[in-house]
């Protein structure tokens, strides 16, 4: 077993949320070309070859297969504001170890639809490299939709110069391993990091999230906002930690996840860490987990809902709320159907 | 006329205290019964055990409605019999506009889909008679929501899902002016030969503008009179009081 | 009233970083006067002279070489504050005083005996306690029981009174509730340790009043071990309040002590600390309770001083409906790292817990809250609430929450909350335009702050608490 994924801070030994296990077997992997992708993108984006190699804090040995194994590396830069939206559709049909380094130029604002889709048990290693200059603005939708046996390891890094906005979605339908790191940092001042995120979890499916904002800037603002939805015998392991630096005066963060528990054997790990230098800043967490209120079914069930249908509903009015801050209609309706299919699955 | 609801000794335990001690009533289709009693008679319990509410304990009784015995029936069921309920404080639930909850309950009280333009249609016209605000309907299900909008989302609610029995549920707008216009409002819209309304109120003042067929004055866990309207009058005059010792 | 704004008046304050801890209170020294101490360091050969000096039962023996043997294999925690400085061939684990145990302050001697009166301990013992120990360094100098206590069959001992008078009952409990391989310090804390209090209520016995230990380490470059082992048996209850302070020396002091609560079928129990250590010290503790049916354990908990801290109490939510508070509250000063929380296990049904922490840095201080709910398949219905709040006076201290929620039943309800920053210029605003200078409105904030934990103290503590804030709040440096 190789250890993957390390909290930003350390705790207790004993319960496993330091990092993520896995079977360094599972690393073992033939990487052919890769090219079952479509961009979709505008003039004002260049899509080119990536001629850096950039290394993937998860692990060293993801990092070496990142840096040398890797059959899938762009560099995307947003010169100007493009109106259209760049999309970018895997079908992860073979292992697929991806780079992708993404810069918004000054006073440059895009928007990016990030899909990994797979019909078959894969294997994905994916990088993705953000850089946000002065006054830039990035949305960027990532969506993991991988079948329930693949492995999914994805690493973000994220760093934002003075008065630029970045906005991530990512939603993950889960699978046997799936882990997530994000590492943004806010460098300038009055940048804005706004991040949500839902993960689903079924059969045994082990998911391990850990995101990290490094606050440096003065007036910043970050929003880290999770809901998880569980059932089977899942596990998920959450962290998710704001690091007021010294000297970032007058920012703002708070972190939360919500966490939904549809059977009696799944299992839900916790950690909202907020780590503070700095006097003048404003930072909240809070982390819940719980029954779905027995006043909201019983309104329901008046209105002819039945107790099954009250709770999806339930879940659903709480995601939908998350999924309005998805720009593209389209895809906000077909993560909706995808939702919809995934709880009456579970059910 | 067709018998809708019956309630035969009704006794109900609230966190194994005895509320409901022995209750008896019936409502037959196109009547309008109103229910009165002072605060702590059984009104919340009464309308909380007809629907089946789990935190209510039903120790001995029936309920039977449009002859089926729903005394031990779920909320969701009892809905899909015709059954409604009006809430004075319904829960709010961010993420689920009132539009599109009233489109899945009445999809499944119906069974069957339900077409967007029609059920809007609908909406709309009652919103327009209800002199709501027209973007109500598309705000986040009783998120926010005034004292008096929330009654009007109620009202409209049951004017779209028609059921065969509304309950109204009017313990505290007792002495709220326009609670009690809206309430009028919506049953005069709502009121046919073919359903009935059931009204429970511990104040005569909402019963100014209505027909009403009967009255049964709900004391100590009990019915201790039924008359016709003029049974109101008696209660304004004398109050409750005057029922003491009736059984 | 009068102190605290006399205090205010005699003090220019332009900046509150020029506010520096003073223990002047606490920090008074007696000569290293003792009977015997041990040499320094930590082997088999210590050990057994330690328990040969205490004339122990051979199974106690067994324990304390068994928990040497574990100490040497553990390693240091890997997570937490750093405590390569310490030096255990440089601590010195046993130094008994110069007297034996006593029931009458009169036979104490003086400067000890002196000592504890500074402390108010006698004074306490009078007006509101229920029965008083008090240790100095290595060994319990005055233990003390009111009669009536006795009749009712209340039993407060020191540790080794309790070895030899209540055999059976001490081997039935004694490390049954924090296992001595836990952790390293845990280890090394059974295999030296000496003093402390043994406490059993017996079944239906409700005390009125408080019973209060007071730990007081004089001996430089020495450490104190403690086990306090307290049986509230069924329907009984207690209220045990312990203190601890000592004089400020250069080089650093250890305390690793031990504090196990049986907490019985619907009995209560709530254990109350006011920590004052010296800035010295390194103050390594661990307390854990069992919690039968019905029953309720709280903990209330105030840290104030010690280099380092690391102390986490245990509630271990056994019985069905049992339930636990934890009330804490650290002020972490000038070079104080104070990692301190709650661990929590639910295994009945029904069972609840609940969290109030406050944190305050100043000064450079680091203040950390650190935390385990662990909520198991058997707690159906488990209902966990735990809410925090760290107040930073300025920007060269830390305060960080590291929270680790472990759930593995859903119906539960469970919520955590923290909140981090400084003190609301509104609310400081808001004081100076009722005529508070802007240092009187932050110190009455403060206090504001902390008063939900102040309140959980009996008034003669919570006295003793607001001392403490305005200390490391008001008093000019003088180190």
């Amino acid at each position: 077993m190789i250890k993957i994924n390390k909290s930003p801070v350390l705790t207790s030994q004993n319960y496993g949320i330091n990092y993520f296990e896995i079977d360094e077997k599972l690393l073992n992997q033939k990487f052919d070309k890769f090219e079952t992708y479509k961009i979709k993108n505008d003039q004002n984006v260049k899509v080119e070859a990536l001629n850096k190699k950039i290394s993937n804090p998860m692990s060293n040995e993801l990092s070496i297969q990142s840096q040398n194994q890797a059959n899938f590396q762009k560099q995307i830069v947003f010169e100007n504001t493009s109106k259209d939206i760049t999309n970018i559709k895997f079908d992860v049909s073979r292992p697929l170890v991806d780079v992708i380094d993404i810069v918004v130029k000054k006073d440059a604002s895009a928007k990016l639809i990030l899909e990994y889709s797979s019909n078959e048990n894969m294997y994905h290693n994916g990088v993705l490299n953000l850089t946000l200059e002065k006054d830039a603005e990035l949305d960027i939708v990532i969506l993991y939709n991988m079948k329930n046996s693949s492995n999914n390891f994805v690493s973000i890094n994220s760093n934002i110069d003075n008065n630029s906005q970045l906005n991530i979605f990512i939603i993950d339908f889960g699978c046997q391993n799936s882990v997530q790191r994000l590492e943004n940092s806010l460098n300038g001042d009055y940048s804005v990091f706004s991040l949500n995120s839902i993960y689903f979890g079924s059969n045994t499916d082990n998911l391990g999230i850990n995101y990290l904002s490094n606050v440096f800037g003065k007036s910043t603002q970050t929003y880290m906002n999770s809901i998880c939805v569980l059932d089977g015998h899942a596990k998920k392991n959450f962290v998710g930690t704001i690091d007021f630096k010294q000297g970032s005066k007058k920012s703002v963060g708070d972190v939360s996840e919500n966490c939904i528990m549809l059977s009696k054997t799944a299992k839900s790990l916790s950690t909202p860490i907020l780590l503070c230098g700095e006097e003048d800043v404003d930072g909240k967490h809070s982390s819940s987990l719980g029954k779905i209120d027995e006043d909201e079914l019983f309104y329901m069930m008046t209105r002819g809902i039945s107790k099954q249908d009250a709770i999806k509903l339930l879940i659903k009015a709480k995601l939908s709320k998350l999924l309005n801050n998805i720009f593209d209609e389209q895809l906000r309706e077909k993560i909706k159907e995808r939702i919809e299919d995934k709880l009456n699955e579970h059910r | 006329m067709k018998q809708l609801l019956s309630i035969k000794n009704l006794f109900v335990n609230v966190e194994d205290k005895e509320i409901l001690k022995g209750l008896n009533f019936e409502v037959n289709a196109g009547e309008t019964h109103v229910i009165m009693g002072p605060n702590g008679a059984g009104k919340s319990s009464l309308m909380n055990a007809i629907f089946g509410n789990p935190k209510y304990q039903k120790t001995n009784g029936q309920i039977v409605f449009n002859d089926v015995d729903i005394t031990n029936a779920k909320p969701d069921e009892i809905a899909k019999l015709g059954v409604f309920m009006s809430f004075q404080n319904p829960v709010s639930v961010e993420g689920i506009s009132v539009f599109n909850f009233i489109k899945t309950a009445k999809s499944k009280l119906t069974n069957s889909p339900i077409n967007y333009f029609d059920l809007k249609d609908e909406i709309d016209k009652y919103v327009l008679q209800l002199d709501m605000r027209e973007e109500l309907s598309k705000r986040d299900l009783n998120v926010g929501f005034s004292g008096g909008e929330k009654k009007k989302a109620e009202i409209l609610q049951m004017l779209c899902l028609n059921p065969k029995l509304a309950i109204l549920d009017e313990t505290d707008s007792g002495l709220d002016v326009d609670a009690i216009k809206v309430v009028s409002k919506g049953v005069e819209m709502f009121k046919n030969d073919q359903n009935a309304v059931l009204i429970i109120t511990h104040s005569s003042r909402i019963l100014e503008h209505l027909k009403v067929d009967k009255v049964h004055i709900l004391l100590n866990g009990k019915i201790v009179k039924t008359g016709d309207a003029s049974l109101v009058d008696f209660v304004e005059k004398n109050g409750y009081a005057g029922f003491e010792g009736e059984n | 009233m009068d102190r605290k704004n006399k205090d205010f008046s005699g003090a220019s304050k332009n900046d509150l970083d020029f506010l520096q801890d003073n223990q002047n209170f606490y920090d008074f020294k007696n000569a290293d006067d003792y009977e015997y101490k041990i040499k320094k360091g930590l082997s088999k050969e210590i050990v057994e002279e330690i328990s040969k000096r205490k004339n122990e039962p051979d199974w106690l023996l067994q324990i304390r070489l068994k928990a040497l043997e574990t100490y040497f294999k553990l390693d240091l925690p890997q997570w937490g504050p750093d405590l390569s400085e310490l030096d255990m061939d440089n601590i010195s684990t046993y130094v008994k005083p110069k007297t034996e145990s006593k029931s009458s302050w009169e036979d104490v001697p003086e400067d000890i005996k002196n000592t504890f009166t500074k402390l108010g301990i006698p004074k306490a013992e009078h007006q509101y306690l229920a029965g008083v120990g008090a240790q100095y360094d290595s060994e319990v100098v005055y233990h003390s029981i009111k009669e009536d206590m006795l009749k009712r069959g209340v039993i407060y001992t020191d540790i080794d009174t309790a070895v030899k008078e209540y055999p059976e009952l001490v081997k039935e409990y004694f490390s049954k509730c924090v296992p001595l391989s836990e952790h390293k310090f845990i280890s090394l804390h059974y295999a030296v340790f000496s003093g402390g209090s043994f406490v059993y209520v017996p079944k239906g016995v409700k005390l009125e009043m408080p019973l209060q230990s007071y730990f007081r380490l004089n001996s430089p470059e020495s450490g104190q071990f403690e086990h306090t082992l307290i049986i509230v048996d069924e329907g009984a209850s207690l209220h045990f309040i312990e203190g601890c302070s000592a004089p400020k020396y250069s080089k650093v002091n250890l305390h690793a002590g031990c504090v196990e609560l049986f907490v019985k079928d619907n009995a209560e129990m709530k254990f109350s600390t006011i920590e004052n250590w010296s800035k010295n010290m390194l103050n390594l503790n661990t307390k854990k309770a069992i919690v039968g049916n019905n029953a309720k354990l709280d903990w209330v908990s105030g840290s104030f001083g010690s280099k380092i801290s690391m102390l986490y109490p245990m509630s271990i939510l056994q019985g069905d409906n049992s339930s636990t508070e934890y009330v804490g509250i650290s002020f972490a000063g000038s070079g104080q790292n104070l990692d301190t929380g709650f661990k929590v296990l639910h295994i009945g049904k029904n069972t609840t817990s609940n969290v109030v922490s406050k944190s305050i840095s100043k000064s450079g201080g680091v203040a950390t809250y650190r935390s385990i709910v662990n909520i198991l398949p058997s707690a159906i219905n488990a209902k966990c609430s735990v809410n925090c709040d760290g107040l930073m006076l300025d920007s060269i201290s830390k305060s960080d929450t590291i929270p680790v929620n472990k759930i593995a039943c859903n119906d539960i309800t469970f919520s955590h909350e923290a909140k981090v920053g400084k003190i609301s210029e509104e609310a400081i605003y808001y004081l100076m335009t009722r005529g508070l200078t802007e240092q009187d409105a932050k110190a009455v904030i403060v206090r504001g702050f902390a008063s939900p934990i102040s309140k959980s103290f009996p008034l003669e503590y919570a006295v003793e608490m607001n001392r403490l804030i305005d200390l490391e709040l008001e008093e000019a440096k003088n180190d």
